[in-house]
This record gives C-alpha cells, structure tokens and sequence, in this order.
C-alpha cells in the first residue's frame, strides 16, 4: 500500500503548526507567567519588574505547606479510590461481550463530557440536607435529623473521584481488554480465587497502565477549581482555588504566578514520568 | 491415581451445540485423546472438566464424586493452555512455583520442587530466564512443569504441540506420553493431530460436532474406524463410491467382496462407500490381457512419489483413483513402477470396511 499512515503524516506542514501552537499558546504565556512569578509586589494591587525569589519562598510558609499538603492529598486519594473504581470496573467490562463494552464506554465518555458545574451542581444536592443523601438517611431512620454532607471533605471526595473515574477506565481499557483470558484461567487451575488471580496476574501485567492512569487522575484533579469551590470547605480548597484566589481577591499577581508555574512544572514532571514508565515497560 | 467419568454431558452456546449427550470413561493412570477438527467441542470438555465452563447437564465424577460443585481451584487438576498461559511479569522459577505458593509451601520446599521439576523437563538453568527469552520448546515445557509442580490428581493439556513446528512436535510428543507414563497420571489431551493422538494415547475419542464418533485404542480405531468421518480423519484412506448389491459391493461393475459387513439395514441399490486404507491396497504386474479376480481391478499408474520412508503410487481404475503406499526398504517385493504402467490392483476383503451414506 503507497498512502500508509506514515507517509500521510510525514509533511512539513503538521510538524510546523504543532510548534507553532505550543509555543504560541503554550511556551509563550509560560514565559510571561514565569517573569511574573519573579516580579516583586507593591501594596494596592499592583506589582513591579524584579527577580526576586520571594513569591517562591512563601510556599515554605506553614500556611502554604498545609495548602500543598491537602491539595496533594486529597487528589492523591480520588485518585487512588477512582483508581481502585475504576479498575475493578473496567476490569468487569473486559470480561463483557462487545455490546456491553461498547454501552458502558459510551456512558463513560458521556460523563467526560459534562461540565464540571453540572457534576458540581449534581453532588450538592444529593449532599444535601433536603433533597439528597442526608434527607434519604433520615427517611430510613439512619440519622436522627436529615443533615447536609456537602460542603465538606467527604463530599468533595467523592465528586473528584467522580470525575476522575473515566479518565482511569479509558486508560485501563485498552491493556486490560488485551489481556489474555488464559492467564486468569490458569492462575484459577493452580489454585487461585478468582480475587486473588486478578491480584497475583493482572495487576502486575497491567502495572504500568495502573501506574499513568493514577498520575493521569492525579493531574486532573490537581487542576480542578469548580467542585472544591462547591463542595469543599476554605480548608479544602486545592491549590487551583488558590491561585485564583491570590490573582483575582488578593491582587497578588505574582504569587498566583509562582503558583501557577509550581502547578505545571509538577504536571509536566508527572507527565514525563508517565512517559518514562510506559518506554521502561513497552 | 483417580478415575475420571463425564456422564451425560450437554453444553450449548446460544443455540450452537457445544456438547450432546457426551459420556466417557477414563481409567486410572491412563491417557485420553480427544481428537477432531475445529469446533467439535473437544476443547469444550476439558474446560468442562477444569471447571471453567459449566455443562448445562450431565456429571463430572472424579473416583465417584462429582466435581460440580467445585470451582477450578478446588478441583485440583493441573491444565496445560495452548498459549501456554505463563504468566510473563514471573520468572520461569516463579512460574512454575506460583501454584505451590497458593497452596502454602514454605520458601525451600519451592524451590526444592521447582528444581526437581526442571530437571524433569531437562531445563535446569533456566529458573531465572524471564518468560519472553524461551523459545517455543522451553515454553512447552516450563507450562507442563508449572501444571504437575502441585501434583495434581487429573492432568488436561490442550493442543500442548500445537504451536510447535514439526520435528519439535514429535520429540515433545514422545516426551509428553513418557513423562505421563512415568508419573502415572490420569490424563486428557485436546488435539487436531492424529499423529499426536497415535502417539500419546491408551485411548482415542473421535468427535465431531459435539457427539462422540468413536471410542477405543489408537490401532483399534485406525484398523476399525466405525464411521466414514473417523476412517476419513484418521490417517489416509481410500474412500470408493460403490452400490450396495445384496452381498457385495459394486464398483462400476466390479464385485467387491467385504468380509465383514456392521450394517444390517442394506438393501439392495443403496449406495455405499468402501474403505481402504493404501498399505492394505496390493499391486500385481499388469497384464493387459489378463481378467483380473475377484477384488482386483485393473488400471495404470497415474503418479508415483518417493517421500524417503515412503512409496506412494495413485492407480486410475476406470473413474476411480486408488492410492497404494510401501515402505522403500520392501522395494524387493513390490514392483518398480512408473507413470503409465499397466496394475492390477487388490482390494483385499478382509481389509475392506463399508459405510452406507
């Protein structure tokens, strides 16, 4: 065959416009946000040309280490529970025939379509005092008077694990539907529960896929604004929220901007690993 | 080691008819061929028997109990997959141990077993290859040693040679069939090879479209196949179109006399298949002239190939074609013969079986 993928792709002009974009929309306000990150405050709003590392220094305050603490936290642990979700679940419609398979990826990535608010709005009202989870509990005589989950950790939580969950199954599908059939079966004939076959067999032949889909879920939920505005506490607020709350309430536009830059430099440096793991094991 | 009884077995797939009516008997100790082409539901029993799938009637009886109830990893059996199904994250040693973990044994008794087992299968050093660095020969038999590290009570292999190619086939198939021999062990192969059936089975089981064709040693089912479709799958045959004519048969106009005749119902007209095999067929010196007698045809030679252990020489005979084959080391007691040269071709009687369609 003469007009292979390769040959389609091998012009100039793809290459070009790639470089073109990623610099124009992506190296060039990096630079301008990484001069500002430099820049020194003056009182009343307004900031001045510097080079002074002290936007960067603030984040070794206590206020600002706890900020990075509970935003790596809490988005490490979506991550994880929409991990373990989101494994299982794919690991079942690995096992399905094509029509199961195909309604569920369409559900999922139906999800990935809904914004943000829209899944936001959605949680705070079944974590609602009135109209949701609360409400349903005291119904069922499990509280004494119906109660409001939301704002709090638990209910922001679950939202971000939410949102994370398909990103972890459109990872996990393609490895696990690979994945031959006959291992399991033959971990079974050793000896093996089903649980433990998939523990002891396709948990490790999926490993580095387990691996990029949790920094993956990790990344999008590092950089979620709407559902901690919404659903979380102040004291649960990621470092997203804080950004935009330093430029915009604090007219703190530098430090929004180390912050910023701290933001990417950690997303890129996860993405580079992810990168790393999947040419160690291909 | 135990007696293995499938009784009654059916199994459908939708509305495909995986398994009808299946019922065999495998003593003790002994190997069990299932053989037939694709589809016909071989491979289907010994998932049965391993428990990864579920007859939707019938028994599995194991020394008299019945294996239904319990899942694959209760049941004991050691099971060698067609893709080997080694697990590819393990080293060769932890391949073959991973059963003996599950089951419990200590560090040392591992390895211990894990070095026995690979010098059972004539691998010692290669307990710390990782799985892609074997080749095809070395998979088979790290994947057998795997399935027999925990002594298993039943051990099912399917299409174990599959994958191989020819001359490392026959060397694992002599391996297999000594390795069971000398572990005694009440075995179940899945093949499409007859070769492979001949050569590592005490019984052959003949399938074809999940019912059981026939059952019986390798000879009995080569000498006596009960059917068309076995005389047709097992080895080569001569398969001529004749009319039944009350004792005999009739190929064209030629009697042909069948010693022993299994079927009852004939009658007079039917139309009936003949079967030879091309060792039992004889050739004489052709003479032009000559009548031949009773069970001989006359007909000229159409091909002859030497294949080194073997003769093989087609006979037209009027519309039929007849292949004969010979041993070249007998060549003193058969005729050199060449393309066109005028035979007489003997149907013996007594090796000649008949089918009625």
């Amino acid at each position: 065959m003469k007009n292979t993928d390769s040959e389609f792709r091998s012009g100039p002009i793809p290459g070009v416009f790639a470089t073109v974009a990623l610099g124009l929309f992506f190296f060039v306000p990096f630079a301008i946000m990484l001069a500002f990150s430099f820049y020194h405050k003056i009182p009343g709003g307004l900031y001045e040309p510097a080079f002074e590392a002290d936007n960067y220094l603030r984040f070794i305050s206590p206020f600002f280490t706890q900020i990075l603490l509970i935003s790596t936290g809490l988005c490490s642990l979506a991550s994880i529970l929409a991990l373990f979700i989101g494994f299982i679940l794919t690991y079942f419609m690995s096992r399905m025939n094509k029509r199961g398979r195909t309604l569920w990826l369409i559900l999922l990535v139906s999800l990935l379509s809904l914004s943000e608010v829209i899944i936001g709005f959605s949680w705070s009202i079944l974590f609602s005092r009135t109209a949701g989870i609360g409400g349903w509990m005291y119904m069922l005589g499990l509280l004494d008077a119906p109660r409001a989950f939301a704002p709090g950790f638990g209910a922001l939580l679950t939202a971000l694990t939410f949102i994370c969950v398909p990103f972890i199954v459109l990872v996990m599908f393609p490895p696990l539907t690979r994945l031959p059939k006959e291992w399991v079966e033959s971990a079974r004939t050793l000896g093996a529960t089903p649980l433990r076959a998939v523990i002891t067999v396709v948990v490790p032949s999926v490993r580095p896929a387990l691996i990029a889909a949790y920094i993956l879920a990790f990344i999008y939920s590092l950089g979620s604004y709407v559902l901690p505005i919404m659903l979380g506490k102040p004291r649960h607020w990621t470092i997203t929220v804080h950004i935009t709350d330093q430029a915009l309430y604090h007219a703190n536009v530098p430090f929004a901007s180390a912050l910023s830059v701290f933001l990417i430099v950690t997303a890129l440096s996860l993405i580079a690993l992810i990168s790393k793991i999947q040419s160690r094991f291909a | 080691m135990p007696r293995l009884q499938i009784e009654g077995v059916n199994k459908h797939f939708g509305s495909f008819t995986a398994l009808n009516d299946i019922w065999l008997d495998i003593p003790a100790g002994k190997l069990l061929c299932l053989l037939g082409p694709s589809g016909c539901g071989k491979t289907t029993i010994l998932r049965i028997i391993a428990g990864l799938e579920f007859p939707d009637s019938g028994k599995i009886l194991l020394d008299g109990n019945d294996l239904a109830i319990l899942p694959p990893h209760r049941r004991d059996i050691g099971m060698v997959f067609q893709s080997h199904a080694l697990f590819p994250h393990l080293s060769v040693a932890e391949n073959i141990s991973y059963g003996l973990r599950i089951a419990g044994f200590s560090k040392s008794d591992r390895r211990e077993r894990v070095e026995e087992l690979l010098e059972t299968i004539r691998l010692p050093d290669i307990g710390d290859k990782r799985i892609n660095q074997l080749s095809g020969g070395e998979l088979q038999r790290v994947s057998v040693a795997r399935a027999l590290a925990r002594q298993p009570r039943i051990f099912l292999l399917d299409e174990p040679t599959s994958a191989l190619d020819a001359n490392l086939r026959e060397t694992m198939q002599i391996e297999l069939r000594r390795l069971q021999q000398s572990l005694n062990i009440t075995t179940v192969v899945v093949t499409h090879d007859q070769s492979e059936a001949m050569t590592l089975a005490d019984l052959i089981v003949v399938m074809q479209a999940g019912t059981i064709e026939q059952i019986g040693p390798p000879m009995e089912i080569y000498e006596k196949p009960r059917t068309e479709f076995v005389a047709n799958f097992i080895g080569a045959t001569n398969m001529l179109n004749c009319i039944w004519d009350g004792d005999c048969a009739l190929l064209g106009n030629k009697k042909l006399n069948i010693k022993s005749i299994a079927d009852s119902t004939l009658t007079r007209g039917d139309t009936v298949k003949v079967s030879i095999r091309p060792e039992r067929v004889e050739l004489l010196a052709g003479d032009r002239g000559k009548k031949p007698d009773s069970n001989q045809l006359t007909g000229t030679v159409e091909f002859v190939r030497n294949i080194g252990n073997l003769v093989e020489v087609h006979t037209r005979c009027k519309n039929t074609s007849i292949a004969h084959t010979y041993s070249p080391q007998n060549l003193s007691t058969e005729l050199n013969l060449r393309e066109g040269d005028a035979v007489i071709v003997h149907l013996p009687a007594e090796h000649c079986l008949l089918y009625s369609k």
